[in-house]
């Protein structure tokens, strides 16, 4: 009995292990904040001017321009088809329309003591997980089994070893040693770790990744006006993390020998995570004279206790390795984990924080609409991607719990940076039509300039306000580019990469009215 | 999405069915300026749906009447703007006057509005302990992220960043090579004959010794490529008995 304990017992210690990735972190951090149509209409820029719902969220000093109260709805599609190179070739994902909800819900205004406070609850799909990407290319450099065979060859474990169900050995790595594409072979009498798909002196490759999901963010706001001059304003926010993601990775001999051993390999996975996440917001606005509004806003992480849950299965082809038509090998995770199809993964990720100033000019400052002519504001906005931290999912935070993470937590710190980000819109009132254009540019996030990633946003759109409803409609045009490495490998090897565009569009529509 | 659509339809019609302060007149524009919402501060039994938020020349007699005779020295302050105030259009402040019977005073002096007291009861979500053991679902290696080596052996297409002293970042190899490839375990596998993979110029597939710290492997074959069978023990999986051609 006590061995069985004690074997429980070492099972269990030995199985502390982590999937999260920088990857992972940046995706959850690196979004632009998404607001009403009006917002989004002038590039999303929020944190002087007020006046609007999306400031509950950006800068919730904002709120206190109100003196009457909202409530608006604020649906969206979301469409477009992203576009891929990856070694000189290009190739085009499956093309996607979904449901997008913008920020939706109430603005209370003029209440408390000389009506100066006003409150806001609102809900906000902030981030948007609905894409396809895919890429595909031929690469005689370097193969998906290379950084599998070697972490089996780095372990200093046999491959009994690394078999065991409560090895620390990748779960890729393992099936691929379960299937021999990973394997030992003999030269000259010395034994090496092979990936069999290095074999060919070039690969065909192609992966493909299916999203949906989002982040879901509900906030409660107050702003306050302090003075004629001073606007101040904080909001909580809470979100709601939810993503599934299929990842299919196919790798194909490109030699045509139908006898080197290694015909192809496959590498399906689905990842699912979820959460919720909490965060402060606050801010300031000061009015030094009118038409001008000069704003601060800080954002503080956003908290998120994660679950994420991961299947995945692996297949290769060996050709002729044991005999004619008895190459093919396939594994699922059950085999590999001893019974269970999921494996479970528990962890806690920061956001960065964010600082932002910002400047307006409105024109003008009236009650009678027929003599408000439009503003301009532009807002500038700084993080750290660096800043980005993961920990765990609770209990004691110490040195010693969070040793686990401090890997991941290096490699954010080498692959981001601090960025730079910029908001810029403006509008022109006619009476109760008005006309909008904005922009917005995220700088990339990715410390090598190697990799090229930014978020870039055209947007236009009109508004309507009359007889105590508005309706303001928007049209965003994403010119967003990314990066995607479909596996990393060990220096002083170079890795691989495919570029990422997204120049899809969204269409917003808010409908709101005076209560 | 059908249903989406028509539960915000419904909404959006109810709703509008609702908005009556600001059918007539100007609805505020809260970017630019934003008044003080309209009410009324005693319940006005001859309310006729037209004018309802009017606030015509009868209606503010009539306040300013009731308010004198309820007490004709407290309302003295306010006689101006009545009189006069009421009907220039000079005055423009952000956000009206204290003196403006729609705004400020209305909060001091209307019995029928109260400070309001928001009572904030900080949110604390709790989080279950379900912390779990598990396998490593992911190939991850600090080292493919950061390197402390130098490069020495990159392609020529590679571009090598300076990130720290001391550090250099990962490169990068996004073409394939036009030179001749030769594969050292291709060769090995074809051949069996022995190669020196650092003697060969151009690309090769990285070489790595197996030397296992305890124990001895079960699986691999030699250079032929017949891969022999595994024993793997008890928790752990087994790999397929392959048997060998």
């Amino acid at each position: 009995m006590k061995g069985k304990i004690y074997t429980i017992i070492f099972l269990l210690s030995s199985y502390i292990s982590f999937s999260q990735s920088p990857e992972d972190a940046l995706r959850l951090s690196w979004f632009q904040l998404k607001g009403t149509a009006r917002n989004q209409a002038i590039g999303g820029a929020m944190v002087s001017l007020g006046g609007d719902a999306t400031a509950n969220h950006i800068n919730p000093a904002g709120l206190a321009f109100f003196k009457t109260s909202d409530f608006f709805l604020t649906p969206g599609l979301q469409f477009g088809k992203s576009k891929s190179m990856f070694r000189e070739t290009n190739s085009s994902g499956t093309g996607q329309t979904h449901f997008d909800l913008g920020t939706s819900g109430f603005v209370f205004g003029g209440f408390g003591q000389k009506a100066k406070n006003s409150f806001g609850i609102t809900v906000t799909q902030q981030a948007n997980f609905n894409y396809n990407t895919y890429y595909k290319g031929e690469n005689d450099y370097s193969s998906y089994g290379e950084p599998l065979a070697d972490e089996f060859a780095a372990s200093g474990l046999t491959i009994d070893q690394a078999l065991l169900y409560n090895s620390n050995i990748s779960i890729p790595t393992r099936m691929a040693l379960y299937t021999y594409l990973v394997d030992t072979v003999t030269v000259n009498g010395n034994k090496q770790v092979i990936a069999r798909s290095e074999i060919p002196s070039s690969r065909n490759q192609e992966n493909k990744v299916e999203s949906t999901g989002g982040i879901t963010e509900i906030n409660f706001g107050w702003g306050s006006e302090i003075s004629k001059k001073f606007m101040a304003g904080i909001s909580l926010g809470v979100s709601i993390i939810n993503q599934e993601k299929r990842t299919y990775f196919h790798e194909s001999d490109a030699t045509g020998d139908e006898d080197n051993d290694f015909s192809f390999l496959t590498y399906d996975e689905t990842f699912t995570l979820k959460g919720y996440g909490m965060n402060l917001r606050g801010g300031l606005i000061y009015r030094p004279k009118e038409y001008i509004r000069l704003g601060l806003a800080i954002h503080s992480p956003t908290w998120m206790a994660l679950k994420e849950t991961t299947s995945s299965g692996f297949a290769a082809d060996l050709e002729n390795l044991f005999g004619a038509g008895h190459g093919y090998d396939s594994v699922g995770m059950a085999t590999i984990t001893g019974g269970s199809e999921k494996v479970q993964n528990n962890y806690q990720l920061n956001s960065p924080t964010k600082i932002m100033i910002s400047g307006s000019y409105v024109f003008r400052e009236v009650e009678d609409i027929r003599k408000q002519k439009g503003f301009i504001t532009l807002d500038i906005e700084y993080t750290n991607y660096k800043w980005m931290n993961y920990g765990p999912y609770d209990g004691e935070v110490n040195s010693t719990t969070k040793t686990p993470y401090k890997p991941y937590n290096e490699a954010i710190d080498a692959v981001y940076k601090g960025t730079f980000n910029f908001r810029l819109g403006g509008e022109l009132k006619f009476n109760t039509i008005m006309a909008r254009a904005g922009f917005a540019y995220y700088t990339s996030p990715y410390e090598d300039k190697e990799l090229k990633g930014r978020k870039m946003f055209v947007s236009g759109g009109l508004g309507y306000r009359n007889r105590g409803m508005f309706i303001d409609l928007t049209y965003v045009q994403r010119l967003n580019k990314d990066v995607s490495l479909p596996y990393r490998v060990n220096p002083p090897r170079a890795n691989t990469f495919a570029d990422l565009k997204d120049n899809g569009g969204n269409v917003i529509l808010t409908v709101g009215f005076k209560i | 999405m059908k249903r989406q659509i028509l539960l915000l339809a419904i909404t959006a019609a109810a709703l509008s069915s609702c908005t009556t302060a600001y059918k007539t007149g100007q609805t505020p524009d809260d970017v630019y300026f934003s008044p003080t919402r309209p009410q009324d501060e005693y319940v006005r039994v001859e309310e006729k749906q037209d004018d309802r938020y009017q606030y015509d020349e009868k209606y503010y007699d009539d306040r300013y009447l009731r308010m004198k005779v309820h007490n004709p020295s407290q309302w003295s302050t306010l006689d101006d703007w009545y009189s006069y105030d009421r009907l220039g259009y000079s005055y423009n402040s952000y956000y009206g006057s204290y003196y403006n019977p729609y705004t400020s005073w209305n909060y001091y002096y209307n019995p029928y509005c109260h400070n309001n007291v928001i009572a904030y009861h900080p949110g604390y979500i709790g989080q279950t302990s379900v912390a779990q053991n598990v396998p490593k679902p992911r190939n991850f290696n600090l080292a493919s992220y950061t390197n402390i080596n130098n490069y020495n052996n990159a392609n020529n297409s590679v571009k090598m960043n300076s990130y720290k002293t001391g550090m250099v970042r990962p490169v990068y190899n996004n073409r394939n090579s036009n030179n001749s490839f030769s594969n050292t375990l291709k060769q090995i596998f074809n051949t069996g004959t022995n190669v020196n993979s650092s003697s060969n110029s151009s690309y090769s597939s990285p070489s790595r010794s197996y030397s296992p710290s305890s124990g001895s492997s079960s699986g691999g074959g030699g250079s032929s490529g017949s891969s022999g069978s595994s024993s793997g023990g008890g928790g752990g999986a087994t790999r397929p008995s392959r048997g060998g051609n």
